[in-house]
């Protein structure tokens, strides 16, 4: 069995390879999906974070094993807050 | 279409949620700051809550992590923790970044972002002393 830091940087390699092919090719069967992702594979692609989450729950008992991606994500952007109040009172 | 409304917090916006723990159903109820500057339409979370919530609330992991910068500066994990508002008979999954306490706005439990806000209608309806949500219309 693999360890959780294992398993961990399999479901980040896999997702990322997804993430790249979905936001390279808008007719990718991934493209604009939430894919689950448990034991290094992929277990489920759904339209929304529910459905995958129903699933991975049912054939996972541990929360710290289950993975999703939004494949068409960026996640290489830097996402900017421009939080409001932000200097402490 | 349902609408809730709440006081405003030291002058600031903010939307009440409770997190719902996934296996055992127990809930808390969270004040995050009401944010339109947090992220934008298509970032890949909706909430940036304290990753001690997370850890509790998880129900999964994002396989990349998010890097902020602005007011949080960062790279971190994403989880997807169960909410419901259930004044507006709201509950789904929502994509939730996992900071320090220290990040999080002073006196709140995080931020309700862009993307979460733009789920629904938002705004003072008429009140500036209140901020709600209301079911957006298809």
């Amino acid at each position: 069995m693999r360890t959780l830091e294992e398993e961990r940087e399999q479901a980040r390699e896999l997702g990322r390879q997804i993430n790249r092919e979905a936001r390279r090719n808008p007719n990718s069967p991934y493209a604009g999906k939430v894919i689950g992702i448990l034991r290094g594979e992929v277990v489920i692609v759904a339209d929304t974070l529910d459905e995958v989450a129903e699933v991975l729950e049912r054939l996972e008992p541990d929360a710290q094993r289950r993975y999703f991606i939004d494949a068409s994500a960026d996640y290489d952007a830097q996402y900017t807050i421009w939080m409001q109040g932000s200097c402490q009172e | 279409m349902p609408r809730v409304r709440w006081p405003l917090e030291h002058d600031r916006p903010v939307v009440h949620v409770q997190f719902i723990e996934t296996a055992a159903g127990h809930r808390e109820t969270r004040m995050l700051l009401a944010d339109t500057g947090a992220g934008g339409l298509y970032a890949p979370f909706e909430l940036i809550v304290r990753a001690s919530d997370c850890q509790r609330y998880m129900g999964l992991r994002s396989s990349d992590d998010v890097i902020l910068g602005g007011a949080i500066i960062g790279t971190y994990p994403i989880y997807a923790v169960r909410v419901e508002i259930p004044a507006l008979s709201v509950a789904r999954r929502v994509r939730a970044v996992a900071v320090s306490d220290t990040a999080c706005p002073a006196g709140m439990d995080g931020i309700a972002c862009f993307r979460f806000l733009s789920s629904f209608t938002y705004g003072n309806f008429g009140d500036r002393r209140r901020f709600g949500l209301e079911i957006a219309r298809p």
